[in-house]
C-alpha cells in the first residue's frame, strides 16, 4: 500500500503537524511517500526520510507558491494517481482541510476528517474521530479502495526512523480554472510561536482588564516557549487578534499544557481547549466553571500570581 | 455555509460542494464584499489572515466576524409565517463511510489546587507530575 502524505510547509520549514502525518503514516505501514508543493529548503525535505517517507516530490510550480485550496487539491489527486497511492494522509489546518474535501471528491475516496489514532484494520477500515468539539468520538468505517485521512494534532507520536531519502523535484500543470481565487495579500504574524502548533498556551481572558496587561501573559509565555491566546470576548473587544481566539468559533488547540488566566471556562471556550493533555487554571473565581475541566487551579489575581509563576519557572529551569 | 458544524465539526462541507459543482471553495471566510460578479474575501491562516479575490460563484465556509447578527422584528416574523415552505427531499448518496459507534471521553479526574502563595508546588507538579517543563 502506498501513501501519500501532504507536507505542509512555513517559511521554508516543514510544520510539526505534518512531521506528525508522516509518523501516522509510517506507523500504517507501507510505502510512504511525502509531497511538498510549496517552498521549502531542500535540507528540511530530505530530513523526512527520517520521520518514515522513503520518497519525496517536490513540486517547485511558481504558480503553487501561495496555498490555493483548489489547485493543491488538484495536484494532489494527480499525485495519488501518479503514485498509485491508496491513501491520502493530511495534518489538520486552515489549508489541509479544505484542499482534503476536494481531494476526495476527485479521486472518489472515503473521506474522514478529525482523525484521533490509527484506523483499525482487523475487520475493514475503522477510524476514531473527535466530534462535537470533543465531547465525543465517533467510530467511522471507510469502505472505498481510496482514503483520505485529516489528523487532529497528536494523533501519532513523532517517531525517528533513521532513513535517507533523496528529494524528486515533481513536475505539474496547473490549469487557470484551479486558479480562479487571486490570494492579493496576506497578513500574518511572524516570529511567533502559531497556536495550532504550539506545545503549550498560555491564554488571557476578561480578567486581565485590558490589553495593557497582556506582557504578563506574554512575559509567562516566553519562558514556557508558549503561544498566547484569548477567549472571545477578548478578541471581540479587540485586545488581541482574532487569530489569537481559542474556543469553539476560534482556533481548537491540542497543547500538552495550556495555562488559562482570567477566563470563566464558558463551554464555548472549553470546547477549543478540551483536547489539551493538561489543564492549569487561574482565575479569582473559585466557582469559575473552567477549574471542573482543570487538572490544577489557582484560586488568586492574576497581576499577583503571573509574575510569581514566570519568575518560579524560570530559576527552575 | 458555516464552517463546520453541520457535518460534526468536519469542517469538509465547502469543500466537497465546491468540487462537485466545480467552483471555488474558500474557508474559513471572515470578511465577504461583494462588488458586482467579483468578491473580496478574507480568510482566516494560522497565525493571521489572507485576502482574496474570487469570482462568482463560489461556495464560502464562514466563521466569525462575517456579519453582525440581524434580529428578525415581529412584524418581518409574521410575514414570513404566510411564505410558501418547500420541502425537499434529500438525495441519498455514498460518501463511502459508515459509521459503527459513539464513544464518551474519559471522566476527567479531579482539580488538585495549589495555594497562590506556593507557586513552587504548581511548577513541581508541572514537572514531575504533568512532565510538561
Amino acid at each position: 500500500m502506498v501513501i501519500l502524505v501532504f507536507v505542509e510547509c512555513a517559511d521554508g520549514k516543514v510544520k510539526k503537524t505534518s512531521i506528525e502525518a508522516l509518523s501516522y503514516a509510517h506507523a500504517m505501514g507501507g510505502q510512504v511517500v511525502a509531497i511538498a508543493l510549496s517552498d521549502a529548503e531542500k535540507s528540511e525535505l530530505e530530513a523526512l526520510g527520517n520521520y518514515g517517507a522513503s520518497k519525496v516530490l517536490h513540486a517547485t510550480d511558481e504558480k503553487l507558491k501561495k496555498g490555493i485550496i483548489q489547485a493543491y487539491a488538484s495536484v494532489l489527486a494527480k499525485a495519488m494517481e501518479d503514485e498509485s497511492a491508496d491513501v491520502l494522509v493530511i495534518a489538520n489546518s486552515s489549508l489541509g482541510t479544505p484542499v482534503a474535501a476536494r481531494v476526495a471528491v476527485k479521486v472518489k475516496a472515503s473521506l474522514a476528517s478529525n482523525v484521533m489514532s490509527l484506523p483499525d484494520t482487523s475487520a475493514g477500515f475503522i477510524v476514531k474521530r473527535s466530534i462535537y468539539s470533543g465531547k465525543a468520538f465517533s467510530f467511522v468505517a471507510l469502505k472505498n479502495q481510496k482514503k483520505v485521512l485529516v489528523l487532529k494534532k497528536n494523533a501519532a507520536d513523532i517517531k525517528e526512523v533513521g532513513n535517507k531519502v533523496d528529494v524528486t523535484p515533481y513536475a505539474v500543470s496547473v490549469s487557470d480554472a484551479d486558479l480562479s481565487v487571486t490570494i492579493t495579500s496576506s497578513e500574518q504574524a511572524t516570529g511567533e510561536i502559531l497556536l495550532p502548533e504550539a506545545n503549550i498556551v498560555v491564554s488571557g481572558g476578561r480578567g486581565m482588564k485590558g490589553p495593557e496587561h497582556w506582557h504578563l501573559i506574554e512575559d509567562l509565555a516566553k519562558v514556557l516557549h508558549a503561544a498566547t491566546g484569548c477567549s472571545k470576548p477578548v478578541s471581540d473587544m479587540g485586545w488581541r487578534p482574532h487569530h489569537e481566539h481559542v474556543g469553539q468559533t476560534g482556533i481548537k488547540v491540542a497543547p500538552q499544557l495550556y495555562i488559562a488566566v482570567g477566563i470563566s471556562g464558558a463551554i464555548q471556550h472549553l470546547a477549543g481547549v478540551n483536547s489539551s493533555k493538561y489543564i492549569v487554571v487561574i482565575n479569582k473565581d473559585a466557582d469559575a466553571p473552567f477549574f471542573k475541566a482543570a487538572d490544577y487551579g489557582i484560586v488568586g489575581d492574576a497581576f499577583e500570581v503571573l509574575p510569581k509563576l514566570t519568575e518560579a519557572i524560570k530559576s527552575a529551569k | 455555509m458555516g464552517r463546520e458544524s453541520i457535518d460534526y465539526n468536519s469542517g469538509v462541507v465547502h469543500g466537497l460542494v465546491g468540487e462537485l459543482l466545480g467552483i471555488p471553495s474558500v474557508s474559513p471566510v471572515m470578511k465577504l464584499e461583494l462588488d458586482g460578479n467579483k468578491a473580496k474575501l478574507a480568510r482566516e491562516i494560522e497565525g493571521g489572515k489572507e485576502n482574496l479575490d474570487v469570482n462568482l460563484p463560489f461556495v464560502a465556509g464562514c466563521q466569525e466576524p462575517i456579519a453582525e447578527w440581524k434580529i428578525p422584528n415581529m412584524r418581518g416574523i409574521m410575514s414570513a409565517r404566510t411564505k410558501p415552505l418547500k420541502v425537499v427531499e434529500p438525495v441519498p448518496g455514498d460518501g463511502g463511510v459508515a459509521l459503527s459507534r459513539y464513544e464518551l471521553p474519559p471522566p476527567k479526574g479531579a482539580v488538585k489546587m495549589i495555594s497562590p502563595d506556593n507557586i513552587g508546588e504548581l511548577v513541581t507538579l508541572l514537572k514531575t507530575e504533568a512532565k510538561v517543563l
